[in-house]
């Protein structure tokens, strides 16, 4: 589904993806796991394709409608019509557009573009409720304003309730396990789970192996200083756990000699 | 330059006045004519005036302004499109005079037209009121009843048409709340031949008085020609328990300039003095408020938002006066703006003059761009990098529209401003802008 080759990119002048070589196929669950500032965010990010990062090199190809595209000439809501989908780590709050406004607004042109017919306010409120319960939420969510005065727990659900709604192939889901205690978190899991099937594929971001117990991956890779370091399992999320970071780092960096 | 649109401005006048004085009584006459000479002494202002710092309004006026605006006959089908509810109460200016064909009023609000008025708490007599004062014919008074609730707001529609073009226009309009009433009125600017232009100047004021106990909303809503030049005055005088709230949506012409003043004269009078400003291409709009807390227990908010594309430049002054005895006050005041482009500009300024010390006085101002967190949030649920921009134009004017607390009236005038900004060019650059606060 998407063929990362030797991505290399920056953000304002600083190199922070280094050589990055990953490919998911659909049906698979990928976790992409490391330290603190190793690049994983970013990486979510570029695939996106957030206007701060500057791609120097590589590609990343993706598969739209059976051909492999370089998606780097796509705009990111050329990108989310293709089905690619981030789940940010911090959801944007915007004061003034409704949740349910903005939701329309993003399936309709998501629909308009795959030439499906959009749909009236009144048949999407009940195409949300479905969804709604999925995720455990009131349908009150749907009228206060996107994500403001949401608590951690509550905007994280509404990140998988929009990714529920929007049906997309591929999802990134930066983080989606922080800041959730562990009833949300069981909560998260069993949205992102039932989302799951053989035509998409989600690729999880996180620091910690607890969000792998729900969500439990194919495969596992660590990142360090912007480079893959390690890929392997689910067993090897769990070694993390018990043994941290340093003993791969230290392992790669003697591999490489320097 | 200045002196040169005085001088063709006091010509025109005297020309116009030779007329009027076969028509008018003589003490009517008499006081257009001191009007005049106290015009004739002021000039038009200048950029060295404070109140004009940002605004030098004689190089938006036309060299070839004339008086004696044409009558036009007009079919009810041309006002229908602008009226909230065709049945409601109303007041219809064409080209500046008012037409009593169109306008209806129930039993509950009483109409008179004068052809003077000196009333002592008469509007300012700064130039543009003088220059009103000399001109306008007629003055009209509108009084609504002690204790009469009116549910459909009064609309007063200033229309303008094709053949009012290079015409001075001086509306003059008296609105007198009776105690314990309530109303909101909605006064509608705008020009039937929008897309052609035409250069005309609207020198309106409008006066409200609201007795004890009542309550009053006063909604402006300006879409003048893009040549047009806009200076109004809406001065409220805001006796004991009684409540103004004002709001001035500014969309139209090529300057607009909105004096706004609030006179708490009583204990526990409240005023707001809301508005919104959407502007482009080479706009000028120029905001003045005045509110004047004249004694103790007395309260106001504000709330003031532009957003300004192209070349467009915004100006916001918000004055706050507290008196030595007005204690207990509380005043809260917040300015935002939004640039779209990098030659735009706003200037922006708080103005508060406390004489008190147990007050709560509050102030801020922001100027802004769209966030670009929340636009790319946007763009990775499939929405276009334009639609995003307009969606995040709207979501910032809302907050102001929500200020407006009739709801036919806001159901009325916001989806104006949410179709204006597929108009505008939303440049993606960044933007200057300056906060000139004390």
């Amino acid at each position: 589904m998407i063929k990362i080759k030797d991505l290399h990119a920056n953000i304002e002048g600083s190199e922070i993806l280094r050589g990055i070589n990953l490919t998911v196929n659909a049906g698979e669950v990928h976790a992409i796991m490391g330290p603190n500032g190793s690049g994983k965010s970013t990486l979510a990010k570029v695939i996106a394709g957030h206007p701060s990062y500057e791609v120097t090199g590589g590609s990343i190809e993706y598969d739209v409608n059976g051909k492999n595209k370089d998606i780097q000439e796509l705009e990111p809501d050329e990108r989310a019509k293709e089905g690619i989908f981030l789940g940010f780590q911090y959801p944007i709050e915007i004061p003034g557009v409704t949740n349910i406004g903005f939701l329309r607004e993003s399936f309709n042109s998501i629909c308009t573009h795959q030439g499906a017919q959009e749909m009236e306010a009144p048949e999407f409120r009940t195409f949300l409720q479905s969804k709604l319960d999925l995720l455990e939420m009131e349908s009150s969510f749907l009228d206060r304003s996107v994500n403001q005065g949401f608590s951690g727990g509550e905007k994280k659900k509404n990140e998988i309730l929009q990714m529920a709604v929007l049906n997309p192939r591929l999802s990134l889901l930066d983080e989606t396990d922080s800041g959730l205690d562990i009833d949300a978190l069981k909560i998260v899991a069993k949205g992102v789970n039932a989302l799951k099937s053989k035509f998409n594929a989600t690729v999880l971001v996180t620091h910690y192996q607890r969000l792998l117990n729900f969500i439990v991956p194919d495969k596992v890779h660590v990142l360090y200083k912007g480079r893959i370091i390690k890929s392997g399992g689910k067993e090897l999320a769990l070694e993390l756990e018990k043994r941290g970071y340093d003993w791969l780092i230290k392992e790669s960096t003697e591999g490489k000699g320097n | 330059m200045s002196q040169d649109m005085s001088t063709h401005l006091i010509n025109e006048v005297k020309a116009f006045h030779k007329e009027l004085k076969k028509e008018y009584p003589e003490a009517s006459f008499n006081l257009k004519k001191n009007a005049l000479s106290e015009f004739e002494k002021l000039g038009l202002p200048d950029k060295k005036e404070e109140i004009w710092k940002y605004t030098n309004a004689s190089s938006f006026l036309n060299s070839n302004l004339k008086l004696g605006a044409p009558k036009k006959a007009i079919t009810p089908q041309m006002i229908e499109g602008y009226l909230i509810n065709t049945d409601s109460n109303r007041i219809v200016f064409i080209n500046g005079n008012m037409e009593s064909s169109y306008t209806f009023l129930n039993e509950n609000i009483s109409l008179s037209i004068k052809k003077e008025s000196d009333l002592p708490n008469g509007f300012s007599k700064d130039s543009f009121g003088l220059l009103n004062k000399a001109i306008s014919p007629e003055e009209i008074f509108i009084e609504i009843k002690p204790n009469f609730v009116l549910e459909e707001p009064l609309e007063i529609l200033h229309l303008t048409t094709l053949e009012n073009d290079s015409f001075i226009n001086c509306p003059r309009v008296h609105i007198k709340v009776g105690s314990y009433s309530k109303i909101s009125t909605l006064e509608h600017f705008f020009c039937e031949a929008y897309e052609k232009t035409p250069h005309y100047f609207v020198n309106a004021q409008t006066s409200i008085i609201c007795e004890e106990g009542s309550s009053v909303e006063h909604v402006k809503c300006q879409r003048d020609s893009l040549k047009a030049v806009h200076i109004a005055e809406v001065k409220a005088i805001v006796k004991k328990d009684s409540a103004f709230k004002s709001f001035t949506l500014s969309l139209g012409a090529n300057l607009a300039r909105n004096n706004i003043s609030s006179l708490l004269e009583d204990t526990w009078a409240h005023t707001n003095i809301h508005g919104l400003f959407v502007i482009k291409e080479d706009q000028h709009c120029d905001n003045y408020s005045v509110i004047d807390h004249k004694v103790a227990n007395t309260t106001s908010d504000q709330l003031f938002k532009g957003v300004l594309d192209e070349k467009s430049h915004g100006v916001f002054t918000g004055k706050v006066i507290v008196n030595p005895d007005a204690q207990q006050v509380n005043s809260g005041q917040l300015n935002k703006n939004l640039l779209l482009s990098k030659s735009a500009k706003v200037n922006t300024r708080p103005i508060l003059e406390i004489e008190a010390d147990d007050v709560k006085c509050a102030h801020g101002a922001t100027i802004g761009q769209i966030d670009e967190n929340q636009a790319f949030y946007l763009r990775t649920r499939g929405v276009s990098e334009r639609k995003a921009q307009e969606i995040l134009c709207q979501a910032f004017v809302q907050e102001a529209l929500d200020q407006i607390s009739h709801i036919g009236i806001r159901k009325f005038v916001s989806p104006l401003v949410e179709n204006y900004f597929n108009q505008f060019k939303i440049l993606d650059e960044k933007t200057q802008g300056a906060n000139d606060g004390n």
